[in-house]
């Protein structure tokens, strides 16, 4: 109705994509490319190693992880108000020199887990600095238990309630916890 | 296996990276091969690193902190930066300022100021503005700061992310880009529609289930990340406190960065503001009270299929 009078915030949203596409995504590069070598975390960068290591990690854990096949699990009343719990797995393989960042180099593990599971991080200091952070171990019973299975795995769409959730912060909370474990071994 | 070829048997491919101060998925379901799939991933993955790379007000070495350095004159900036910033006036213009990017130094002097990994603060000497201190030229692919403003893209940077990464897996039988929590997906002809579920803002469970063939799915929530006091990630601009008549707000859109800023902004305007906001650009909600009412936008239903979870 009246709609059409403003400016439509859906139609703009998506010519932005296409305006980023059509200048090209080697446009983008130099800027990227050209901070992520100073840039604390070129984390994100889905570098064949990095990706390997996830690989790894994802095939490690989903062969350990329960296979938690068609249940109703989003339907675990017994879950709320369970406060998340951090547990400590460190191997920490530091070198004892601290920089002015209050990080001593080395690689830091850090561990949590929630009612819906639990995931590892491996942070890598160098020169007082974060230059990388892995997902060494993630076995999110929901919804990655739907989300991410054994590459490959053949999917039995009857046994799935909800393929994804929005608003599910559970792995993005562990996450956090993790990097904070792991931190707080680099600075202690 | 020998299911290569018959539709019935989709395999699915995921890749797990770490950006945007969260876990981002990508996934494919497809009955073909198995190294172009990943190649896919791999390519969705990176538009996170290219994004945080434009938009992080973390990260002093990012595009958007190089700008505060250089205000009062036209800077040219990356696509993708232009474009998150040019949307986000947008979404500020049609809000009246119930979004705004600008709101970078209240967020930082509210303590969101520590970078996710490095542990590091933020101190951006930046003065309180607003988007009217923002002029973006489309043609010259400029940013001008008229005063040193600190621009705060969090609502809008992981769904530009999320579009862009999504593209790299269209034409799949089935694919999904999934970022703590907001998530955009498609299904070809023929392949089963995706059942997403909506998280209860009070507990743990859901709220209820929608379905839908193609579209980004993002949630707005108090819960998410919380502050001191009542107070949380999501900020009034004109109050420069967390609202709190809303606890959580999805919107279902097109695109994940029309639905990610949209759910924010209706957080902010609350539940009855927040509705119409919605309905007025013509996407889909749903609007959870801090009372625990419910309320669907009209017309919802018309192209996604709502079921709620209990009572």
């Amino acid at each position: 109705m009246a709609r059409k009078l403003n400016r439509n915030l859906v139609a703009l949203g998506s010519a932005a994509i296409v305006a980023v596409y059509a200048v090209g995504y080697m446009h983008t590069q130099p800027a990227a490319g050209g901070a992520a070598s100073a840039a604390p975390a070129s984390v994100a960068a889905p570098a064949a190693a990095t990706q390997t290591a996830v690989r790894r990690a994802l095939d490690r854990a989903f062969r350990i992880a329960p296979s938690r096949g068609g249940e109703d699990d989003h339907e675990d009343e017994s879950a709320r108000g369970v406060p998340p719990s951090v547990s400590s797995t460190q191997s920490a393989t530091a070198t004892a020199q601290a920089v002015a960042s209050g990080y001593r180099d080395g690689t830091y593990t850090g561990s949590a887990s929630n009612r819906r599971g639990s995931l590892s991080v491996a942070v890598t200091i160098q020169g007082g600095r974060i230059t990388d952070v892995q997902l060494t171990r993630y076995e999110m019973y929901y919804p990655p238990s739907r989300i991410a299975r054994l590459p490959g795995e053949v999917i039995d769409r009857q046994s799935a309630n909800v393929d994804l959730v929005s608003g599910a912060t559970y792995s993005a909370e562990a996450f956090r916890q993790a990097v904070a474990q792991a931190l707080a071994q680099a600075r202690a | 296996m020998s299911s290569r070829g018959d539709p019935t048997m989709l395999r699915l491919h995921s890749r797990v990276a770490v950006a945007m101060n969260t876990i981002v998925q990508a996934r494919v379901e497809t009955t073909g091969d198995e190294r172009v799939a990943e190649a896919a991933l791999d390519a969705a993955l990176n538009w996170f690193a290219v994004v945080e790379q434009a938009c992080s007000r973390f990260d002093p070495d990012s595009e958007v902190m190089r700008l505060i350095r250089q205000p009062a004159k036209p800077v040219s900036v990356s696509a993708v930066l232009l474009e998150a910033v040019a949307f986000a006036l947008e979404v500020a213009r049609a809000t009246k300022g119930a979004f705004d990017p600008a709101i970078g130094a209240v967020q930082q002097a509210r303590g969101l100021r520590q970078h996710y990994l490095t542990g590091a603060t933020s101190d951006a000497p930046a003065v309180p503005g607003s988007y009217r201190d923002v002029h973006v030229d489309r043609r010259a692919g400029t940013i001008t700061l008229r005063r040193p403003v600190l621009l705060d893209l969090g609502a809008v940077a992981k769904g530009l992310a999320l579009d862009l990464a999504v593209r790299e897996l269209a034409g799949y039988e089935r694919f999904a880009v999934e970022a703590g929590g907001d998530l955009i997906v498609g299904a070809a002809e023929g392949a089963p529609a995706w059942r997403i579920g909506v998280r209860d803002p009070f507990g743990d469970g859901l709220v209820g289930t929608l379905t839908i063939r193609a579209g980004a799915v993002c949630t707005s929530g108090g819960y998410e990340r919380p502050l001191a006091e009542g107070e949380h990630h999501i900020v009034d601009p004109r109050t420069g406190r967390s609202p709190r008549a809303v606890a959580s707000v999805t919107v279902v859109a097109p695109s994940a960065m029309v639905a990610d800023a949209l759910a924010t902004a209706a957080f902010v305007l609350g539940p009855e503001e927040g509705l119409r906001l919605l309905e007025h650009q013509g996407v889909a909600g749903i609007v959870i009270a801090v009372d625990g009412a419910v309320c669907l936008t009209q017309g919802a239903d018309a192209w996604l299929q709502w079921h709620r979870t209990g009572a």
